[in-house]
């Protein structure tokens, strides 16, 4: 599970957890804890607040206060685990 | 993981036998999923509170009658996984392994269950039956998320049971499952996570090295998978038990296979994604749920803390709003007719008696009393606003301030409320789950100027500065915060700064809550203060006595007094005389009891004690012992408070010698701070 997230987020063509989970045949809650579990383990980095461009966003129900709002990379020891 | 799934065994107990012996049920679960509805529904007030032997965290336990069958149900620390991360985790592993329930009840939040059933996982590793209780599946209808018990029940292999706890439905029934699985009536084969194939060997290989070494009662899957998982605990505990070769071996697969952490866990979402799938059914997108409407208010950064200054308001108003009156009653009614009429019983009886018994016993159990109806109201509202799910959204908005000094969004609950008294809110502290985080609330609680202490400052301040009351009582109310502030930086940089965890904030969708189980809260924390703290207390109160009526008759030939004029030295760097150094020590039975102290020792002539205080105090005299008095060493009852709660003298020792290192230098600074602004020196 992390690996494929963490290679959908590297893809870089993904733009809210919906369609992560969408691409990972998941739910987005399931996606919305695994992001903050892999935050968590340092695997993944908060890079920003995307403010107002949330509004009006069709994923915007689905994300969690935890996840709102925010832009992810995978962090060096993301990108490692990825390539191990 | 174990890559098959398997079929539980019962204990060897004969049939007869195993149905009617008493069952012991762990309740487990992650934060906020009801587990104390549960609890409450079924043990009533047959629930004990203790702490785990040698632990500070609250052990629950109570009994249950259900059908003739009896069940002894333990309250297991709400935790998000088995990992030895915090001590809630430990305890509850502990628990299952060497306590050996008979079966684990495991509550989840059915619109949660991909958060949820992280623990499910863990805990299908473990030898011990499980039964799933899905909460809250009204609140998670009423969301839009569709569940279905049965469909969840074939995917894992065990008892699931659709609840609303709230209304006492489903709880029946999940316990009927349990003892069913208990008893060996229902089938018990769960479907366990597997181990990502890239380190499916490694966990072979490690399974193979240790299984002749691991003690007993702890299986061999699960130390294996906790080594791979990089479990301090099990990890050192494997260097005692396995011979050293073996260890050697075994410390160079994990080494080599660092990061097979992550494949584990990672599995176990697979495994969570795999079981809800076809059991939970979600809205559409573009459905807003009551809970999102209402967070974009709760939790945002002005509007969210507005709101919660507002229900925070309401909570400081009703408390002592409503419990004041019936403090003020009790103390004028119930506790002035006892000691009249104690005192009219003890007429023939020697002075000393009568004193001890009336003025120490009497006054100290009226302190214990007088403070139940503040506990009462001020834990009902707790309890209200952590039934409806409300308490995580103050903790998410808080969250911000107080972690720059190192503290839990959930502190500024406590915090707040020693405004009003520190007892409950030392008392409060125990909704922080982390025990760093809640240790340094506790420390820096009797920072707060409780009311007692506003009391005294409103009193005295217009008698030492009658020009500018009002900016001297601000200046030293913002005074007293930034030194709050000051000291929550300091221990957080130099004591808890290694040991504080990740916040992860739980937010559960609101939902009505069970007025039982506020109820029994209330009463459960009320009781465990009574029982508790009482002794220490009234004990105190005596002593107390004893020090400021012997071996005089007065409060000058005491031994309070004789103990005032030893200190005098330490009181002339403030600029204090021995008399208003007795005042503050007097303030330890109660902060009140300064302004009782300071009458007696000053007003003796017939003068009223303004004029006096006005003439004889200096005004860098008085503003020190102002300073002096907030910060000094807060009350009997809140020091027995901070023993109850850190259930440590160590930690109890060093919050009152904190306070008292910073009064006293503080009060000496802004004294010699003031003598060089040309405010006077000491008493005329």
């Amino acid at each position: 599970m992390f690996r494929r997230l963490l290679s959908a987020v590297a893809a870089g063509q993904v733009g809210s957890t919906t369609e992560l989970a969408e691409a990972m045949d998941a739910s987005p809650e399931l996606v919305q804890a695994v992001v903050v579990e892999l935050e968590q383990r340092g695997l993944l980095q908060r890079v920003g607040d995307c403010g107002e461009v949330c509004s009006g966003c069709p994923a915007e129900v689905s994300c969690g206060p935890a996840v709102k709002r925010s832009a992810w990379m995978l962090t060096t020891q993301g990108r490692r685990y990825l390539a191990g | 993981m174990n890559a098959n799934p398997q079929t539980f065994k019962p204990p060897s107990v004969p049939p007869r036998a195993a149905e009617s012996r008493r069952l012991v049920i762990g309740l487990a679960g992650q934060p906020n999923v009801g587990k104390s509805t549960v609890f409450s529904i079924l043990t009533g007030l047959t629930a004990e509170v203790g702490n785990w032997p040698g632990r500070t965290v609250e052990r629950r336990e109570g009994s249950a009658r259900i059908g003739g069958r009896e069940f002894h149900v333990v309250d297991l620390p709400g935790t998000y996984s088995l990992t030895s991360n915090s001590e809630e985790e430990r305890i509850a592993r502990e628990f299952i392994l060497r306590e050996r329930p008979d079966v684990i009840v495991m509550l989840a939040d059915a619109s949660a269950l991909e958060r949820n059933l992280y623990l499910l996982a863990e805990l299908l590793l473990l030898p011990i039956p499980v039964v799933l209780g899905v909460n809250m599946v009204d609140v998670a209808l009423r969301e839009g998320v569709e569940f279905d018990a049965h469909v969840l029940q074939a995917a894992l292999g065990l008892p699931v049971v659709a609840m609303v706890a709230s209304r006492n439905e489903g709880v029946a029934e999940l316990l009927a499952a349990a003892a069913a699985v208990a008893d060996g009536k229902q089938e018990y084969a769960p479907d366990r996570p597997e181990i990502a194939a890239t380190h499916q060997s490694v966990y072979e290989q490690l399974n193979a090295l240790i299984e002749p070494s691991v003690p007993a009662g702890v299986p061999t899957h699960w130390a294996a998978l906790k080594l791979l998982e990089g479990d301090r605990e099990v990890t050192e505990s494997a260097q005692q038990w396995l011979p050293p070769a073996a260890w050697a071996q075994a410390h160079e697969l994990l080494r080599e296979h660092e990061d097979a952490v992550l494949d584990v866990a990672g599995a176990r979402y697979e495994w969570i994604g795999r079981m809800v799938r076809a059991a939970v059914r979600r809205p559409r997108l573009g459905q807003v749920s009551f809970t999102d409407r209402f967070d974009r208010i709760a939790t945002h950064p002005v509007l969210g803390l507005l709101l919660l200054l507002s229900v925070f308001g309401l909570v400081f108003w009703l408390t002592f709003s409503i419990a004041g009156p019936v403090q003020g009653w009790l103390e004028d009614g119930l506790i002035a007719a006892s000691s009249g009429a104690m005192t009219a019983a003890l007429a023939g009886a020697p002075a000393w008696l009568s004193g001890i018994l009336v003025d120490g016993l009497l006054a100290g159990a009226g302190i214990v009393v007088t403070f139940v109806p503040i506990l009462f109201v001020f834990f009902l509202a707790l309890g209200l606003l952590e039934d409806t799910g409300y308490q995580s959204r103050m903790a998410y908005v808080m969250d911000r301030f107080m972690h720059r000094i190192g503290l839990h969004g959930k502190s500024f609950l406590p915090l707040f409320l020693g405004f009003g008294c520190n007892v409950p809110a030392v008392m409060g502290s125990r909704v922080i789950e982390s025990r760093p985080a809640r240790l340094l609330t506790i420390m820096l609680t009797p920072f707060v100027p409780c009311s007692a202490r506003l009391v005294v400052l409103a009193f005295l301040v217009p008698l030492f500065f009658p020009a500018f009351p009002a900016l001297v009582a601000w200046g030293l109310v913002v005074g007293n915060l930034l030194v709050l502030v000051l000291v929550g930086l300091l221990l957080d940089r130099f004591a808890f700064r290694r040991e504080r965890l990740a916040f992860v904030m739980e937010m559960p969708l609101y939902h009505v809550p069970n007025p039982r189980t506020i109820l029994i809260y209330a009463l459960t924390n009320v009781w465990t203060f009574v029982k508790r703290a009482a002794t220490i207390i009234v004990v105190a109160s005596m002593v107390i006595w004893l020090l400021v009526s012997f071996p005089g008759e007065s409060v000058n030939d005491s031994y309070l007094g004789m103990f005032g004029r030893v200190l005098e030295p330490v009181g002339a760097l403030m600029g204090l005389d021995w008399r208003l150094v007795v005042a503050t020590l007097s303030g330890f039975v109660a902060k009140e009891n300064s302004i009782a102290a300071l009458g007696i020792i000053f007003g003796a002539d017939g003068q009223t004690l303004g004029g006096t205080l006005a003439t004889v105090v200096a005004p860098a005299s008085a503003l020190a012992f102002l300073v002096l008095n907030m910060l000094f060493i807060p009350c009997v009852a809140t020091v027995a408070a901070i023993r109850q709660e850190t259930r440590s003298w160590g930690w109890t020792g060093l919050s009152a010698g904190m306070m008292l290192f910073s009064a006293m230098f503080f009060a000496t600074l802004v004294y010699q701070l003031a003598v060089l602004l040309g405010l006077g020196g000491a008493i005329v």
